[in-house]
């Protein structure tokens, strides 16, 4: 039964990841996302209510799970869209998905202590009879939908298992396995006999005679002319009256409501496994919805990205997604069109939102292959199997001598695993050896990458490395820098320019200092 | 378990051969190693044949059948109810007719003369008049058991047992929940006890009021045929499983891609592709792959001396040309692609156990004292495999303790491999060099392969962008072999 609310053609994500989930999440500040994702509403407290640590990993896993093709991201636009129109069905699913996962877990926990035997099937009957509980609810739920044409397709396999027919039929045969705690008459016959002993048994009848206490009969006359008129009208008749007898008379009983049982074996496996997925895809959709709806609030563009060739990207009006949640108004977009662009190098004055910029397009890009929408005007690029960030924290305290090794070690674990298919985010790498060195190191690495598909973006402060590279004019290179106005204010804007000769830490000298 | 086992981690490859093979404990007979030419040629051949399919298959049959007939033996044995005693008693002898009747079908497919002379006494033992007349009688008590069934109706206060066919069938009820459902049955909660239970035996009382004889039957025969299992058999049901395992663990090993070779006596060695079974175990299911070796021993080549820096294979090369050798004495197949390897008359190892917390002098004198025996008895032909001698004397002295050793094996007639650090070893006649070598453009990678070449002793110590390779040169080429730079344009 499975509910693909997040794959075409499965329930769970694989196991395929970003090869450096953690290294791509610090340094896109994913946490700040995933954090927001997991509140609900609350217009008036700064990020909103009460946080969801399910929801936040759910969000972590899945966004750190890219897709990889078209078809996929369009499988699940359509579904956020969906989950958009109906809020209260994702959040309803996620509440009936949590209750139920935690039901099967408890049950699964606590199963091992029951041993074996008749209160471990009794158990089992109540735990099937729960599950059916939960199911339904889903099916009722799925009434609520309305425009959502994406999700209904996800339940079709559920709709198509969990028929009338289905609940009918396993209604009856709870009832009938109550002969366990009620009474009732069994019937088995034996196919094959070894050294006197059977191997199987096969059930012919089963009914519910209606409840009474098997005990020892009281040794009373009544009793005795029962038993005696019991052998004559049938003397193969054997009544239960030893300890012995009865024992052997409940495990043969114990084991044919078992077997009856064990058809469910898989539902019940499934359905466990289908609540987990139900509840990691339910938390996803609803982290999603709520970021959705929070930025709508907050008046910031939103779009569904386009998917296009590798070769170029481009876009409209897009604003850094953590700085909207930061904020919690509008910052300022960029656009740019990087058709057949393949190599970014952005430079420009500090502080001037170089770093932002890079990382604008970093989440654009993982909100993009996670299905999502994107903090932008409109927003088109391919789709990459790995986003590589290689970022270079000057504030970080670990400064010392071992820093270039440090980081040169990283980069080259980068093109170890390096495909063709691969974005590569440089923010002010080889910045922590000399400008000339710093320098060389960056052009040999940037004439590398053009020689292959890889996408790259290089924020950089090492202008020998930005002239360099420009006085090659090579036709795949975008040049651009941040935003310089006559008055040596900032606006924050990244444009298409060709490197400048200085970094204007002047200007942020003079409006800090005098 | 012969003394070079664990030093070959032939331990871990006969564990996993033994618990491939399902219900026989065979790792004994992995202990016995070919006595003579004669006993290898012997076992070559059986285990030609064994490679036959149907030949595999017949035995396989009739080792099942022998097991069934042995268990029912001793559960007859084990338990007291006459009627249940006597009815296991003639199961058993069924299975042994079974038994008998698998191998017949391999006459005249044969081709080792061991086999043929096996097949042809069984024939010669099934066509008695004695084992006929035992035959009939088993497979006739058994064909009347066979029909004995009944069924059981349970109520609160009472049971019993008819043979009347069933009045409808519950699994209806549980097709239309799950339509492609088959009713298999439920296991009998009393299957795991031998003996019987009570509802068992009061059943079998109303059930065999219908066939009073059939007991009796049973009782009869088996005071007649009280030791009715061949010795000669059951001998040659245990030691068919050397043949029937290995070969099932052949086909596993061939399964995850790790090849075998029949090995070909020669006067000396030449084998292609060598790899460590054991290694290779250990690797399935990750995507690291095994490397192999080529191994070549010349005539006037008594040792190969391995040199090379630490991790990069030398033990494991050692490990895999003694795992070779040791299947080969077994007369079974070898890791390689193709083997020829000369008769030696024993294995002996002798490998530092690294754990060892003796240090110095301790740790000499723990090596020297498992190294005498070796050098005292009058071991000849045979190929010996010293890993990492005398690391803790001075190299001078490791030096010359080595050639000693060395030199007393060659003049036994030995041959073997001395994996070492020491490089004046590699100079001594009579010994071949072989290198651990590194990639040409990485000293760092190493390529666990062995080369015939002097000894050599290099450092590398370069820039740290050299270091991690990402000159433009360094980044091409490592983009090259990822296959990064095939779509410019």
């Amino acid at each position: 039964m499975k509910i693909n609310l997040l794959y075409s053609d499965r329930a769970l994500p694989g196991s395929y990841t970003y090869s450096d989930p953690h290294i791509v999440a610090k340094d896109l500040n994913l946490s700040l996302v995933f954090e927001q994702a997991s509140r609900e509403g609350g217009e008036n407290s700064s990020m909103g209510g009460k946080s969801d640590e399910y929801i936040k990993e759910a969000m972590r896993k899945i966004m750190l799970t890219p897709l990889t093709e078209e078809k996929e991201v369009l499988y699940r636009q359509n579904l956020i869209k969906d989950a958009v129109k109906n809020e209260d069905f994702v959040s309803g699913l996620y509440d009936v998905a949590v209750r139920a996962e935690k039901y099967v877990g408890d049950y699964l926990s606590g199963v091992d202590k029951l041993g074996k035997g008749i209160v471990l099937t009794i158990e089992k009957t109540k735990y099937l009879r729960n599950i059916m509980k939960y199911l339904s609810e889903i099916s009722e739920l799925l009434s609520l939908l309305s425009d959502a044409p994406a999700i209904s397709q996800a339940f079709s396999d559920f709709t198509s298992e969990f028929t009338e027919e289905f609940r009918s039929a396993t209604e009856e045969i709870l009832d009938d396995l109550e002969f366990l705690t009620s009474g009732g008459r069994l019937v088995i016959s034996t196919d094959r006999i070894t050294g006197l002993k059977a191997e199987r048994f096969f059930i012919e009848n089963l009914e519910v005679t209606g409840f009474k206490e098997r005990k020892k009969p009281k040794n009373g006359t009544i009793a005795k002319v029962k038993s005696v008129a019991n052998s004559i009208i049938n003397p193969d008749l054997r009544e239960l009256k030893a300890e012995t007898l009865i024992a052997d008379a409940k495990s043969l009983e114990n084991a044919a409501a078992e077997y009856i049982l064990s058809f469910y074996d898989d539902f019940m496996k499934e359905t466990g496994m289908t609540f987990k997925a139900l509840k990691l895809s339910s938390a996803f959709l609803l982290g999603t919805v709520r970021l959705y709806k929070r930025f709508e609030r907050f008046g910031i563009p939103l779009c569904f990205p386009e998917v296009c060739d590798r070769d170029s990207i481009a876009f409209e009006d897009l604003c850094e997604t953590c700085l909207c949640i930061y904020n919690r108004k509008r910052p300022v977009g960029n656009s740019v069109d990087g058709s057949h662009k393949q190599v970014f190098i952005i430079t420009g004055a500090n502080q001037g939102g170089k770093s932002t910029y890079l990382r604008s397009v970093g989440l654009a890009q993982v909100f993009m292959q996670a299905g999502m929408f994107v903090t932008a005007g409109s927003y088109k690029s391919g789709l990459y199997k790995n986003v590589f960030t290689h970022f270079t924290r000057r504030e970080d305290s670990t400064m010392n001598s071992g820093r270039l090794d440090e980081e040169l070690k990283r980069m080259s674990q980068i093109i170890d695993r390096l495909t063709p298919d691969s974005m590569i985010l440089l923010n002010e790498s080889f910045a922590t050896t000399t400008e000339k060195e710093g320098s060389v190191i960056a052009d040999e690495l940037t004439d590398a990458i053009l020689k292959t598909e890889v996408r790259m973006l290089s924020v950089t402060h090492l202008l020998e490395y930005a002239h360099s590279c420009y006085s090659k004019k090579h036709d795949k290179v975008l040049f651009l820098a941040a935003e310089r106005r006559a008055d040596g204010s900032r606006s924050y804007k990244i444009k298409i320019n060709a490197p400048e000769d200085t970094s204007y830490g002047l200007d942020l000298y003079d409006s800090i200092i005098s | 378990m012969p003394r070079f086992f664990i030093d070959l981690n032939l331990d871990q490859i006969v564990y996993k051969i033994n618990s491939l093979r399902k219900n026989y404990d065979v790792r004994k007979l992995y202990y016995m190693l070919s006595d003579s030419e004669k006993t290898l040629s012997m076992r070559r051949g059986v285990y030609e044949d064994f490679k036959n399919n149907l030949i595999f298959d017949s035995f396989s049959l009739f080792s099942d059948f022998m097991k069934q007939t042995r268990d029912y033996i001793s559960y007859s044995d084990e338990v007291d109810f006459e009627p249940q005693k006597a009815v296991l008693f003639v199961t058993a002898a069924g299975c042994y007719c079974s038994a008998v009747d698998s191998l017949k079908a391999l006459e005249g497919r044969l081709s080792s003369d061991r086999l043929i002379e096996v097949i042809n006494q069984l024939t010669l033992y099934s066509e008695k008049p004695e084992y006929v007349e035992f035959k009939n009688r088993a497979e006739q008590i058994c064909e009347e058991l066979s029909n004995m069934v009944y069924r059981l109706v349970i109520t609160r206060d009472n049971f019993t047992v008819n043979g009347r066919k069933g009045d409808g069938c519950y699994f209806q009820k549980i097709k239309r929940a799950f339509p492609d459902a088959k009713d298999v049955g439920f296991e009998s909660p009393f299957s795991h006890r031998k003996t019987l239970s009570h509802i068992e035996t009061d059943s079998h009382e109303i059930v065999s009021k219908s066939n009073p004889d059939l007991i009796r039957k049973c009782k009869d025969f088996m005071v007649e045929y009280s030791d009715f299992c061949k010795e000669e058999l059951k001998l040659l049901e245990y030691e068919a499983q050397l043949y029937i395992s290995f070969d099932i663990f052949r086909k596993y090993m061939e399964e995850n891609g790790f090849g075998f070779t029949s090995p070909v006596t020669s006067k000396t060695m030449d084998c292609d592709n060598v790899y460590d079974i054991a290694l290779a175990i250990s690797l399935f299911g990750h995507e690291r792959s095994v490397v192999d070796n080529n191994v070549t021993m010349d005539e006037g080549e008594n040792f190969l001396v391995v040199t090379g820096p630490n991790q990069g294979g030398k033990t494991t090369f050692a490990r895999s040309v003694g795992q070779m050798i040791y299947f080969s004495q077994m007369g079974l197949m070898v890791a390689a692609k193709e083997a020829r390897i000369p008769y030696y008359d024993g294995i002996l190892t002798h490998f530092s156990v690294e754990e060892s917390t003796e240090t110095g002098q301790g740790k000499l004198k723990e090596e020297l004292t498992r190294l005498s025996p070796m050098m005292k008895g009058d071991d000849k032909n045979c190929f010996i495999i010293l890993n990492e001698l005398f690391t803790t004397a001075a190299t001078y002295d490791a030096g010359v303790m080595g050639k000693r050793v060395i030199d007393y094996f060659s003049d036994k007639g030995c041959k073997g491999i001395y994996v070492t650090h020491i490089k004046e070893l590699t100079t001594i006649t009579g010994t071949v060099s072989l290198v651990a070598v590194c990639d040409e453009n990485d000293y760092h990678k190493r390529l666990y392969k062995m080369v015939r070449k002097p000894a050599d002793g290099i450092g590398y110590a370069g820039t740290l962008v050299e270091k991690y390779a990402l000159t433009y040169e360094d980044l091409i080429s490592r983009f090259d072999n990822r296959g990064l730079t095939g779509g410019e344009k």
